[in-house]
C-alpha cells in the first residue's frame, strides 16, 4: 500500500505539486490522471524518493520513504516511461540486474528471472541485447525488470505510451493478474481508454493538486458527464474557472 | 554487496563497447610504439653502416679521398651526394692557400651523412693546418690556444633520460586516457539514455552506486595502464636502445613496479572521471572535459623537471613523474615514501567520491535529464 499525504513541492517560485494526498489500496489500480505538467511525475518521483518533498510524506507498506529510502524501495518495483534499458545488456541480464539489486541471488535468482520472462512471454528474447529490441518488447523487458523480486507494488509512469495494441493487451493481462494476486498498482496515464479498463481508483490532478478520487463510474456520474473524458475534462474546466473567480 | 552488482553491470557494458575498448587499447600501446619509432631512427641515423656512398664527381684529391675512406665513407660514382673538388686543389694546397671543395646533395635525404662529411673534411683541414704550421716552426699548440673536455659525472646518459623522461610521461598519461570512455558511459552516458532515474529507484545507497561506477572506472584504468606498461618496456626490449648506448630497465620487476606505482593516481583519476562525468550535462560534454584532463599529466609532464620536479613530488602527477625514473633507470632519488603519497591520493579519491555521491544525492542531477 502506497500513502502519499499532503505532498508539497516547489521549484524556485513555482509551486509543481501542493497538498497532493491519496492512498493507493493494495490489490487495486490506481491511477494518476493529468494533463502535461499537472504534478504527476513530479509526485512519483517523490513517491520514489528522487525528489525530497517540501513538506507531506510518501509512506510504502507503512515504511517512510524520506526516512528509510533504501527499505521502502525495496517493497516497490518501478517501470519508467523510458524503460531505462542498458543497449549493451541482453534481456535477461538486464532482468538479472534488477533482481540483483533487489537483493536476489543464486538459484532464486535464476528462477524469479525465468518467471518474469515467462510472465511477459519473452523468453524467446532473453539473449537478445536491448539495443535492438522493438518499443514493445523493450516495454516487456523492462516490467520484467519491474516485476522480477515480485514487488508487493508496483509504480508504473506513462506504461502504454507508443505501444501498439498486442502490447497493451500484454500489459493489460498482466496488470489485471498483479492486481488479483494482491498487488497495489500505481501508475499514471494519459490514455483514457486504459484508465477506464484498469482503474479501480482515479486521482484526477491539475496545477499539482488533487481535484478528485473516485472510481472511473464515480467520476462520470458525479459530474454527470457522458464519458471518463468528459468527466476529466470537466473538472479540469471547473478548477480553471475557479481559480479564476478567486 | 549491491555495489559489485553495479561493478559488473559497468564492466559488461564496457567490455562489450568495442569502439571504446579499442580506443583506450590502442592508446595504451600507441604511445610506447612512438618511442620505439623514435629510439629507431635516432639509431639508424647514427649507425655507421648507415652513411650514404659519396662520388668524386669532379677534380682530384687522393690524401683528401684517403682520409673519408678511413673515417668509414665509400666511394660510388653513382652516388647521389657530389663532391666537386676545385682544378687547382693541389696546387693550392701545395702553395699553403686555400682549396675549394664543394658538396652537392638532397640535404632532407642525405642530411646526416653531409653533416658527418663535412665534419670529415673539417677535420682533415686541420691536420693540414698543423702540419704546414709545423713545417713553418710553429707549435701545433699555438692554433689551439683552448682545449674543451666534456665528462659526464652522471649515473646515467642524458639520452637513457630523455627517452626514459618520454616513456615515463605516456605511461603517466595513460591512466587518464583509458578510463575516459568508461567514465563518460557510467555517468553523463548513464543520465543522456535516461537510465539514471530508473536506477536511483532501486533499493541501494548512493554511495554504493557511486563506488560500483568508481571500482569498474578504476579497473578499466588499471587494466589499461598495466598494458601500456608490460607493452612498452617489451617493445623496448626489441628496439635499438643497446646502439645508443642507452641501457633502461625493461624487465618484468620493472614493469610492475612502474604499475604499483601508477596504482594509487590510477585510483584517484578514476574518482575524478566519475565526478566530472556525474558534474556533466552530456556524454559529449564529459567525454570534452576528461580529455582536457588528460592533458594535465602531458603538460606536467613536459614542464616540470629538476628543482620544480623535486618540489611537486610531494603532490600526485609530480611524484609518479620523479619515481617512476627509479625503476627504470635504476638511479635512486629523494622522494616522499611511496605509502604516505599512495595514501594521501585515496584519501583525496575518497573525498572526491563523497562529492559525486552529493552530486548523485541532490535533486539537480534529475533536472538535466
Amino acid at each position: 500500500m502506497i500513502v502519499v499525504s499532503e505532498l508539497r513541492k516547489c521549484f524556485g517560485t513555482a509551486v509543481a505539486v501542493d497538498r497532493i494526498g491519496f492512498t493507493a489500496e493494495d490489490g487495486s489500480i490506481t491511477t494518476l490522471l493529468g494533463g502535461n505538467g499537472s504534478g504527476k511525475t513530479t509526485t512519483l518521483r517523490m513517491i520514489v524518493g528522487a525528489l525530497e518533498p517540501d513538506r507531506g510524506s510518501v509512506a510504502i507498506d507503512g515504511i517512510d520513504v524520506r526516512r528509510e529510502r533504501v527499505q521502502a524501495l525495496g517493497c516497490l518495483g518501478v517501470l519508467h516511461d523510458d524503460f531505462g534499458l542498458y543497449p549493451r545488456l541482453q534481456v535477461h541480464e538486464q532482468v538479472r540486474f534488477g533482481g540483483a539489486l533487489h537483493g536476489l541471488n543464486g538459484a532464486g535468482l535464476d528462477d524469479a528471472v525465468e518467471r518474469a520472462l515467462g510472465a511477459l512471454g519473452i523468453g524467446h528474447l532473453r539473449a537478445r541485447l536491448a539495443a535492438g529490441l522493438s518499443h514493445g518488447e523493450r516495454m516487456k523487458a523492462a516490467l520484467a525488470r519491474a516485476i522480477v523480486h515480485s514487488p508487493r507494488n508496483l509504480l508504473l509512469d506513462e506504461p502504454t505510451r507508443g505501444l501498439d495494441v498486442f502490447s497493451v493487451r500484454v500489459l493489460r493481462e498482466l496488470l489485471k493478474r498483479l492486481r488479483d494476486a494482491g498487488t497495489c498498482i500505481l501508475m499514471s496515464n494519459h490514455a483514457l481508454a486504459e484508465v477506464l479498463e484498469l482503474s479501480d481508483r482515479v486521482v484526477v490532478i491539475d496545477r499539482g493538486t488533487v481535484l478528485a478520487v473516485d472510481s472511473p463510474a464515480g467520476l462520470v456520474a458525479t459530474a454527470e458527464a457522458k464519458d471518463l473524458e468528459s468527466a476529466f475534462v470537466g473538472l479540469v474546466q471547473d478548477a480553471a474557472q475557479r481559480r479564476i473567480a478567486s | 554487496m549491491r555495489l559489485w552488482t553495479v561493478y559488473a553491470k559497468e564492466m559488461t557494458e564496457t567490455l562489450r563497447d568495442r569502439r571504446s575498448l579499442f580506443s583506450a587499447l590502442s592508446y595504451s600501446l600507441l604511445g610506447p610504439l612512438a618511442v620505439v619509432f623514435t629510439v629507431n631512427v635516432l639509431a639508424a641515423a647514427t649507425r655507421p653502416g648507415a652513411l650514404e656512398p659519396v662520388a668524386v664527381c669532379s677534380g682530384e684529391a687522393r690524401e683528401l679521398v684517403a682520409h673519408l675512406t678511413a673515417a668509414g665513407f665509400t666511394l660510388s660514382p653513382d652516388a647521389a651526394i657530389c663532391l666537386h673538388i676545385s682544378h687547382d686543389y693541389s696546387t693550392r694546397v701545395a702553395e699553403g692557400g686555400t682549396a675549394n671543395v664543394r658538396v652537392l646533395a638532397d640535404l632532407t635525404a642525405s642530411g646526416t651523412t653531409v653533416d658527418k662529411l663535412q665534419s670529415e673534411i673539417q677535420r682533415y683541414a686541420r691536420t693540414l693546418a698543423m702540419q704546414r704550421a709545423l713545417a713553418r716552426g710553429v707549435a701545433p699548440a699555438v692554433l689551439v690556444p683552448i682545449a674543451v673536455d666534456v665528462q659526464n659525472t652522471s649515473s646515467v646518459s642524458r639520452r637513457a633520460e630523455v627517452i626514459a623522461r618520454l616513456l615515463i610521461v605516456f605511461f603517466l598519461v595513460t591512466p587518464f586516457f583509458v578510463g575516459v570512455a568508461a567514465a563518460a558511459d557510467a555517468t553523463a552516458g548513464e543520465r543522456e539514455r535516461r537510465s539514471l532515474e530508473p536506477l536511483l529507484c532501486y533499493p541501494l545507497r548512493r554511495s554504493s552506486l557511486v563506488l560500483g561506477k568508481w571500482l569498474a572506472v578504476a579497473t578499466v584504468g588499471a587494466a589499461g595502464t598495466a598494458i601500456c606498461v608490460i607493452a612498452g618496456l617489451m617493445l623496448m626490449q626489441r628496439s635499438a636502445l643497446p646502439e645508443l648506448g642507452v641501457r633502461l630497465e625493461t624487465g618484468l620487476e620493472a614493469a610492475v613496479t612502474v604499475t604499483a606505482l601508477l596504482l594509487p593516481l590510477t585510483m584517484l583519476v578514476a574518482a575524478v572521471q566519475v565526478a566530472i562525468g556525474l558534474l556533466a550535462a552530456s556524454y559529449k560534454d564529459a567525454q570534452s572535459y576528461l580529455t582536457l584532463l588528460a592533458f594535465v599529466p602531458a603538460i606536467a609532464g613536459f614542464v616540470l623537471s629538476g628543482e620544480r620536479l623535486a618540489a611537486a613530488s610531494a603532490f600526485p602527477i609530480g611524484f609518479e613523474l620523479a619515481a617512476l625514473a627509479a625503476p627504470l633507470l635504476g638511479s635512486v632519488t629523494a622522494l616522499p615514501p611511496f605509502a604516505a603519497v599512495a595514501a594521501a591520493e585515496l584519501a583525496a579519491a575518497a573525498l572526491v567520491l563523497w562529492l559525486a555521491t552529493a552530486r548523485l544525492s541532490g535533486e539537480r542531477i534529475l533536472a538535466q535529464v
